[in-house]
């Protein structure tokens, strides 16, 4: 089960743990777009690749690995809290979060990401204002509000999480190697604190 | 020539979600002032004026200069196809008998589907549908010039369709099925690079309510109740719960219910003592109803009996004393007691009341523990039972005889 970080913040060292343990759960396209495609009748288009990720909707793993640390911590918090409005906007096409028990998790345990995320900022003194950072394009999305259709909206909503579940694998390989060996990224990033 | 009373103007227009043709025309060279009753002749071709696909009558007394309106359902959606109608009339009036032969047709109306697609597009229509269970559903796709080898799955099977044109495949679904509350979805794919889809959503027939009653518990509010069996609710807001409302026809009062199976009701000073009650389910699809007529005063529901108390307890007897709430002093209850050894009912017994009630247990066991509890119901009309308000006893030693 999810360990969402609790007001009181761990140490980096747990907190960068729990966030790629987080990563890896959220990476897995079983926990949330696989049984989205069944229940939502997309499997042939999603066999056929029609429900890759908008590109440019969320930052690239190249990208994310390119930033400073602040520039990365500031992204990813910003890019997560984005994806939540996305996620309860999905939310809201079903009359019975029942219908697909795997979303309200996910928001969830995307929440406990954003937590983590702000706490490792305030561990390593990083501000979260979006100065230095890729910013996020991930668009608003309303599905049915803007969609030409519901098979559009449907497929809004397969993208998104396309996008959703590579993200968080992105963000957990590149959190890996925060962990595994202390590095300088090309900007003026301090030696990071959290690998002494 | 004859005189000819030929259709005129005849204008038809299209209603791509009803997928309705809506015809419009008139009839000239009417006496002024007279009206004529006529039938009209309809025809309907699709793709080319040589394939009539409907013909039909449609009878209505004409005035000078009127507009005529009728309007046709495809079963196919309109943008599948291009579709011609034709008119033509015939007085059938009893007045006029030398009149009556058919007029010639006017010209056909040509209504044509969207513009055709673009080469490399691939369009399906409808483009939402909502059902009812068991409908017949027709889709189809029209696609581009380019695209040589479309392929339509429902869900993951795939399904063959009726070629109505060189680009427009026609799909019959019969008697559709609910599958979930998120639709059933139709793609269309050519290889890997084009796809467009329909999602079709099939929704729970609305049930009429069941076990709908009404009733009051202090002649100041009724509690209607029923069982509203399933909900039809479907996602992507597509259709919402079915709403509930209640409408009393000698007050001409309605109200809208916030839940699905109880509403209650404001009973007034003033207000009547008979109700005449209809409960309208509806949805998007449909409007189911349910009426009840009846007496305010054969519904009363009383609250559980309060204030029970055991008196003078003994060997073998027990005073059992009660309240009921009461909503007038007039109002006259029918109280039964029973008393329960180890949950096995020994004794049962009715009492009138108004509202203090009381009984006499006898014949008890000395040193012994029951269970003693008393109900209510309305002494004129009996409705239904309160619950039971129960208090456990023991009796005392009997007392030591005398030797």
């Amino acid at each position: 089960h999810m360990v969402t970080a609790v007001p009181r913040c761990s140490v980096p060292s747990v907190l960068l743990v729990q966030l790629q343990h987080q990563a890896n759960m959220t990476a897995d396209t079983s926990s949330l777009l696989e049984p989205y495609v069944v229940t939502q009748g997309l499997s042939v288009p999603f066999r056929r690749g029609f429900c890759k990720e908008h590109p440019g909707a969320f930052p690239s793993e190249d990208a994310l690995r390119s930033l400073s640390q602040a520039g990365f911590l500031r992204t990813v918090h910003a890019t997560l809290g984005h994806l939540l409005h996305n996620l309860t906007a999905l939310q809201l096409q079903f009359s019975d979060a029942q219908d697909l028990p795997e979303l309200p998790m996910a928001r969830k345990n995307t929440h406990g990401v954003r937590n983590n995320i702000h706490c490792l900022s305030r561990q390593l003194h990083i501000s979260l204002d979006m100065q230095a950072g890729l910013g996020t394009s991930l668009p608003p999305v309303t599905f049915t509000g803007t969609a030409p259709s519901i098979f559009e909206a449907k497929l809004e909503g397969c993208k998104l999480l396309s996008g959703y579940h590579r993200f968080m694998g992105s963000m957990g390989r590149v959190l890996r190697e925060w962990g595994d060996s202390p590095r300088r990224s090309r900007r003026d990033s301090p030696q990071m604190a959290l690998c002494k | 020539e004859h005189f000819s009373l030929t259709p005129e103007s005849l204008n038809v227009s299209m209603n791509s979600t009803l997928q309705h043709l809506h015809l419009q025309w008139t009839v000239q060279n009417l006496p002024l002032h007279q009206e004529l009753k006529m039938v009209f002749q309809i025809e309907i071709s699709r793709i080319r004026i040589s394939n009539v696909i409907w013909v039909g009558n449609y009878s209505s007394t004409v005035k000078w200069n009127q507009v005529l309106h009728w309007s046709w359902e495809s079963e196919l959606p309109l943008e599948c196809a291009t579709h011609f109608v034709r008119i033509k009339s015939m007085v059938d009036d009893a007045k006029f008998p030398e009149l009556s032969f058919w007029s010639k047709w006017s010209s056909w109306e040509e209504v044509r589907a969207k513009e055709p697609p673009g080469p490399k597009s691939l369009l399906i229509f409808p483009r939402g549908k909502l059902v009812e269970e068991g409908s017949n559903v027709t889709i189809c796709y029209v696609a581009g010039s380019n695209l040589t080898n479309v392929l339509c799955y429902l869900k993951e099977e795939l399904i063959h369709g009726e070629q109505l044109d060189s680009n427009v495949l026609a799909f019959k679904l019969n008697n559709v099925s609910f599958i979930n509350k998120s639709g059933t979805t139709v793609s269309c794919h050519e290889k890997n690079n084009i796809v467009s889809g329909v999602v079709l959503f099939v929704s729970k027939v609305l049930e009429e309510p069941k076990d709908f009653s009404c009733e009051t518990q202090d002649f100041k509010t009724l509690s209607c109740t029923w069982n509203p069996g399933v909900d039809t609710v479907l996602d992507w807001s597509q259709q919402p719960s079915q709403s509930y409302t209640l409408f009393e026809s000698f007050s001409g009062e309605k109200k809208r219910c916030k839940h699905n199976n109880l509403c209650n009701w404001k009973i007034t000073q003033d207000s009547q003592e008979m109700y005449n009650f209809t409960l309208v389910a509806e949805n998007y699809l449909r409007k189911r109803s349910v009426n009840i007529v009846f007496n305010l005063t054969h519904r009363v529901h009383p609250k559980a009996p309060y204030q029970v108390n055991l008196e003078n307890v003994g060997a073998t007897k027990v005073r059992m004393t009660w309240k009921v709430p009461s909503p007038g002093d007039y109002h006259t209850f029918w109280c039964q007691v029973e008393l329960q050894d180890e949950g096995k009912v020994i004794q049962r017994h009715n009492v009138s009341v108004k509202v203090n009630g009381e009984y006499l247990f006898s014949e008890l066991e000395p040193n012994k523990k029951y269970e003693a509890q008393v109900r209510c119901a309305d002494g004129s009309h009996f409705w239904r039972w309160s619950e039971w308000t129960s208090q456990t006893l023991v009796t005392t030693e009997a007392a030591p005889s005398k030797a």
